[in-house]
């Protein structure tokens, strides 16, 4: 199991608990390239909440399942704890499903067993993964608690709201005391109220149970309330919006959020779509290094036709 | 555990519907697997009592030895050690391996017959009328079953006594012999030494006897009566009053057993014992009979084990192998041609299994896949739908198995093939959700480089490339086997696996190539689907080129097939029997005339007059079966003669065959004309040839003889022959080589005049025209006496039941099947017509869609099996012993349009169900939940 050596530069996301770099991953269908992921770096620390927005297409979700262990790169280094996530065997990937991660779907009735009550469908996890009965119990009641699900534990999924069904959802996904929950557009099917429910949730799961959370989102919303917002696009990380809490003179708080373009290992950067057509920057660019940044100009004409 | 059992009880609570169909179809199966092969063996065994009922007398284990007085020179037994003997010898017999099923078993009680060798009587005191005959008389014992089998008409029986020599004689005896009761019988005593002057001893008849009704077996005539059997002129005194030597009788009498002590006593010659061990039909089996026959070849009576302390010396022998010579054959036949069928109705039910429990399968897939995300193991999926399989397969197996002990009651079950099926059902749920649970989060790791992904699939598609083709090879290889070693090569101890799996192969394998076919015969036919106005073209279009399911699809070629094969296999032994049956009686009746009552031209004119009657004609056979004529070239001398059947034909016989043409295996229309000009011919010219005989010969014939000028040797004249053409169709029911003459030309060069023996008549009212002849039931033969006979035959009908049973049985699988496959992407379609529905199409055209995917594999399956089916009949016909089924020669294989027709009708009719099933399955289908859900299915 695990990685002794990964490859990845150890100076590299030290101390990350998701370290991506370059990761690639290329579908093959009938003689269609699909290159969903082109080289993205990730870095996600312990205990951090983060959200993956970007188009449809952009491989949010091709990222999750790689992280999640459903999926493997093509190409690049993938590490989630102390698993590369391109090494592992059959037998690795079981336990690292069981114990290191969990993952809930956008499909509230894709995350449960219909025919099993929320209590035991918490409990199934920790039932694969050897649990003993009374801890299993213990866990299960636990969970439900925290997430404030313990009235209904012995409801099926079909008695159950779609907010409810994504709080027990979350629940399952924690059952095992993963490093690293993955939510998949986690308030995709709920309505405003019930997607604050899921995210109060999850919020409760990485404070109380210091498990770090990574949400994929179309949702601003969801997107708004998290530490760090990194966008995906064409495959690669574009930039990411890093907010903190400001408390002014007269006490007043207020959440600062800036945005930050993302320099890859290469030294690749995208420039967002709006500073290029305000600017112009098309084909050729001329930078200059300054003392304190990096000034980027627009070709001129003559220059350009020269 | 405990959530382990949770899970998979709730599963199964909310799949019950599933879970029952696949309980009552493994139900279904395992009462097939315990009833076809039952029904294989009890046909069998049925086959083996018919053939030993049928031989009847012939095959008794009959012992001889000699009775007579002890001081003999040579060793002789006592009557009382003979009838000990008789009581001992069953149980001497070999014995089954464990004591039952052996020689032993399959005897009956035995039947003694003493009688003294033949000497002549005289009778003092007797009509002096009767002085010129000769009265030639056997003395035989009155044991118990002789005892038991005659009745006292007159008189009284024979006195057990010291001194008393008494006999009784039949009827018919007696009016031979010209006695009655109280008359006297002398009889020569032997010469003693030193007197000249023979003497002889009295026997008084004092009884007169007739053969006693109850003790003959139904259909039993007396003289085949096992205590008579042995002594038959016991009620049918031999006359020879045709002799030159005078009239003379030759009659059996019967005496006490002291009465045969004190005969012994005064003569020399030993008497004859016989004991007749009888089978019974009843308690044979098909083993039993093959146990019987190797028992009897190895019977060796020397050896103290039978013999015992009986001294005399014994001799044995029995026709139970002759008799039962055909049924090895016959066995293997119809072995063939049920295990060809029990095995594609398993073959079919497998299939039908995989494709349920993949039905199953796929709407677990989305819990499966769920189960794997949460980090569940192989091992545990795996075991789980174990348990659950193997109690869905033990409730089936037990419904099974209490239906069969219902229907069948008192059966033996062929624990194989149950734990065959049950194995399947139980494993191979197992094995599709371990598929599914490996396919779903499989990561892969796929390589970067593209070529490296194209090499990936080409190596993929090699393998699949290779291994279909190694399908084919192998169904072709087994194809040839069979074909190539005929149904000598197959065993009679079981069913052959290559033979019984050469259906299923060739099923495969025209189900692979279909496979493979299908999208090119679609790329043709789409374009013009898709340009018709309307959606329903489109629709269609798009729906056929999605390809074909490979298992839906062998299921329903391979029970096409078997509907087709099969019935063309029935089809094939009925048309054989048909062909055989004009062969083996020669018309639609058949009369042979006896000797005392021989036919006339009048009779034949008189059944040709008869209403329904097309043709009747006469003829005398007289043949090499008797050596009465051979032929041999006039110029070389001294080179062997071939004997031949002559058949001296009237001139109406032409007509019978001119009808006989017309009929299968009746013979070329060339014969009639041939035989019309024979009798021209034979109308003497006087060009000097009359000194010939003009005749037909067969083509064997023809071929041994290369000298056109023959010479005939027949009833002891050498005749001059001159041949004017060939005969093709020639009498199944006599050997030849044959010679065709015409019976008026030979009757005139022969010494005494010819009388016809056999008379041929055609048309539907045959039977009723013979009848009118007034000759016995024993002398007609009537052509469908003799087909209802031939199918009525055990094998021949237990094959047949076995047919339709099969038939049957596929066409419910292929139903099952083609349902399952339309249900198993239903919960897609309901998707795309909720759809369609929103773009305008009408709901009521929703069965478009299912009829779109599931018409052409149905079609598919048709071409399939209809090919497969009439390829299992032309390629493995030769190899099934059909002809020993029809009667005759190997019937060629018939393709009729009927079976085929049949089977059409019936794929459609099963599509018509599916359908139904299809729009009531959706009737309840709600558009917007299942656009927004999913499938409701």
């Amino acid at each position: 199991m695990t990685i002794a050596n990964t490859g990845i530069d150890p100076s590299y996301g030290e101390g990350a608990l998701i370290v991506c770099d370059n990761v690639v991953r290329t579908y093959q269908s009938e003689q269609i390239e699909v290159q969903a992921l082109q080289g993205l770096d990730l870095l996600v620390y312990p205990g951090e909440t983060i959200a993956i927005v970007g188009a449809s297409g952009s491989g949010k979700s091709t990222l999750l399942n790689i992280l999640s262990g459903l999926d493997v790169p093509t190409a690049g280094q993938a590490r989630v704890g102390e698993w590369d996530l391109l090494r592992m065997s059959a037998a690795d990937r079981l336990v690292y499903r069981r114990d290191v991660v969990g993952f809930i779907w956008q499909q509230t009735a894709r995350n449960l067993f219909p025919y099993l009550s929320a209590a035991e469908n918490v409990a199934l996890p920790m039932s694969f993964a050897g649990v003993a009965a009374g801890e299993r119990q213990r866990r299960t009641a636990e969970l439900l608690d925290v997430l404030g699900m313990g009235e209904k534990a012995n409801r099926r999924p079909g008695q159950l709201s779609g907010g409810e069904q994504q709080r027990v959802a979350i629940a399952v996904a924690l059952a095992n005391h993963p490093q690293v929950l993955f939510a998949d557009e986690p308030t995709g099917e709920l309505d405003v109220a019930t997607g604050e429910e899921v995210l109060a949730a999850l919020r409760s799961a990485n404070t109380h149970l210091e498990t770090a959370v990574v949400i994929v989102t179309h949702d601003r919303a969801v997107s708004d309330q998290v530490q760090r917002t990194v966008a995906i696009r064409d495959g690669r990380t574009a930039s990411e919006v890093v907010r903190h809490t400001h408390v002014d003179e007269q006490g007043v708080s207020a959440v600062i959020a800036r945005e930050y373009a993302v320099l890859d290992r290469a030294g690749r950067l995208q420039l967002p779509a709006g500073y290029r057509q305000s600017l112009g920057l098309r084909g050729r660019v001329r930078l200059e290094l300054e003392e304190d940044h990096v000034g980027v100009w627009p070709t001129e004409r003559k220059e350009g036709g020269a | 555990m405990r959530q382990a059992v949770t899970l998979s009880a709730r599963r199964a609570r909310r799949d019950l519907g599933l879970v029952v169909v696949s309980v009552l179809l493994i139900g279904f199966l395992t009462l097939l697997a315990a009833a076809l092969p039952h029904l294989l063996q009890d046909t069998l065994d049925d086959g083996a009592r018919e053939a030993v009922a049928a031989a009847g007398p012939q095959a008794d284990i009959v012992v001889t030895t000699t009775v007579g007085t002890p001081n003999a020179s040579t060793p002789v037994a006592t009557p009382e050690q003979v009838i000990q003997l008789a009581g001992e010898l069953k149980g001497r017999m070999p014995q089954g391996p464990d004591g039952t099923g052996g020689l032993a078993e399959a005897l009956g009680d035995p039947t003694v017959t003493i009688l003294s060798q033949e000497t002549q009587a005289t009778t003092p005191g007797a009509d002096p009328a009767l002085a010129g005959t000769r009265l030639s008389i056997q003395v035989g014992m009155l044991t118990s079953a002789q005892l038991h089998g005659l009745t006292l008409v007159d008189g009284a029986l024979p006195a057990d006594a010291a001194g008393e020599r008494e006999v009784v004689l039949s009827s018919a005896a007696a009016e031979a012999a010209s006695v009655g009761v109280g008359s006297v019988l002398s009889v020569p005593q032997a010469v003693e030494p030193g007197t000249s002057t023979p003497k002889t001893t009295d026997l008084t008849v004092v009884g007169i006897v007739q053969p006693a009704a109850d003790a003959l077996a139904a259909g039993v005539v007396v003289e085949d009566a096992r205590e008579w059997l042995d002594m038959p002129r016991m009620w049918a005194p031999s006359d020879h009053s045709t002799s030159v030597a005078g009239t003379s009788a030759g009659i059996v009498v019967l005496t006490s057993p002291l009465g045969m002590e004190l005969l012994g006593a005064v003569t020399t010659d030993p008497s004859d014992a016989t004991i007749r061990l009888p089978f019974v039909p009843d308690v044979f089996t098909a083993a039993l009979e093959a146990r019987v026959a190797d028992d009897v070849r190895a019977l060796d009576l020397g050896s103290d084990e039978l013999a015992g302390d009986f001294t005399a010396p014994l001799g044995v022998r029995s026709g139970f192998a002759d008799a039962l010579a055909d049924f090895p054959g016959q066995a293997k036949a119809a072995i063939a041609q049920m295990s060809l069928m029990i095995a594609g109705v398993l073959g079919v039910a497998v299939t039908v299994i995989v494709l349920l429990s993949r039905l199953l399968v796929l709407r677990r897939t989305g819990d499966v896949s769920l189960e794997r995300a949460r980090g569940a193991s192989l091992v545990s999926i795996g075991m789980r739908t174990l348990v659950e399989s193997i109690l869905v397969s033990l409730v089936g197996g037990g419904i099974g198995v209490t239906a069969a002990a219902v229907f069948i009651p008192g059966m033996e079950y062929d624990l194989l093939s149950i734990a065959a099926v049950l194995l399947v059902a139980a494993l191979t749920p197992v094995l599709q959700t371990l598929v599914v649970a490996r396919g779903s989060w499989s990561a892969s790791r796929s390589p970067a480089n593209a070529s490296a992904r194209s090499g990936i699939a080409r190596v993929a598609l090699a393998r699949r490339l290779a291994g279909e083709v190694t399908m084919l090879v192998l169904a072709a290889g087994a194809l040839f086997a069979v074909r190539s070693r005929g149904l000598l090569g197959t065993r009679t101890d079981g069913v052959d696996p290559l033979l019984a799996a050469a259906p299923l192969l060739l099923a495969l394998a025209v189900a692979l190539i279909l496979v493979r076919v299908y999208p090119l015969v679609v790329r043709l036919v789409t374009p013009f689907a898709r340009r018709t106005r309307g959606a329903l073209g489109l629709l269609g279009a798009v729906q056929a080129e999605r390809g074909l399911a490979v298992l839906p699809l062998l299921a329903l070629t391979l029970a096409v097939a078997l509907a087709v094969g099969g019935g063309l296999l029935v089809d094939t032994v009925r048309s054989g029997q048909v062909d055989a049956s004009w062969q083996s009686v020669g018309a639609d009746a058949r009369v042979t005339a006896s000797a005392t009552a021989p036919l006339t031209e009048t009779d034949v004119a008189a059944v040709a007059a008869e209403p329904g009657v097309t043709a009747a004609g006469s003829m005398q056979a007289r043949g090499a079966f008797n050596s009465a004529a051979s032929i041999s070239p006039a110029s070389s001398a001294g080179s062997s003669p071939v004997f031949v059947t002559v058949l001296a034909v009237d001139r109406n016989y032409a007509d019978v065959v001119d009808e006989l043409r017309d009929e299968p295996g009746g013979g070329p229309g060339s014969d009639v004309t041939d035989l019309r000009e024979l009798a021209a011919a034979s109308v003497p010219e006087p060009s000097g040839e009359e000194d010939s005989l003009p005749v037909l010969v067969d083509e064997r014939l023809t071929e041994r003889l290369d000298s056109s000028e023959l010479v005939m040797s027949y009833g002891g004249h050498n005749l001059k022959l001159r041949v004017t053409g060939t005969v093709d169709a020639v009498p199944g029911y006599l050997d030849g080589p044959f010679v065709y003459a015409d019976l008026d030309s030979l009757s005139a060069v022969s010494t005494v005049p010819l009388v016809p023996d056999t008379l041929l008549v055609m048309g539907p009212g045959a039977a009723a025209a013979v009848e009118s002849l007034g000759v016995t039931e024993d002398d007609v033969i009537l052509r469908t006496a003799w087909v209802d006979d031939q199918q009525g035959d055990a094998l021949v009908a237990g094959v047949h039941r076995m047919m339709v049973l099969s038939v049957g049985a596929v066409s419910l699988l292929a139903i099952i099947a083609l349902i399952a496959s339309v249900l198993a992407s239903a919960g897609a379609r309901a998707r795309s017509l909720s759809l369609l529905r929103t773009l305008g199409l009408r709901v009521r055209l929703g069965w478009w869609l299912a009829f779109a995917e599931t018409a052409p594999m149905v079609l598919a399956a048709l071409l399939g099996g209809i090919l497969a089916g009439v390829g299992m009949v032309v390629i493995l016909g030769p190899s099934l012993g059909l002809g020993t089924l029809a009667g005759g020669r190997a019937p060629d294989p018939v393709v009729s349009p009927v079976v085929i027709l049949s089977v059409i009708a019936g794929a459609v009719l099963v599509l018509l169900i599916t359908m139904v099933v299809e729009v009531a399955g959706h009737r309840r289908d709600r558009l917007s939940e299942v656009l927004r859900v999913g499938e409701t299915i």
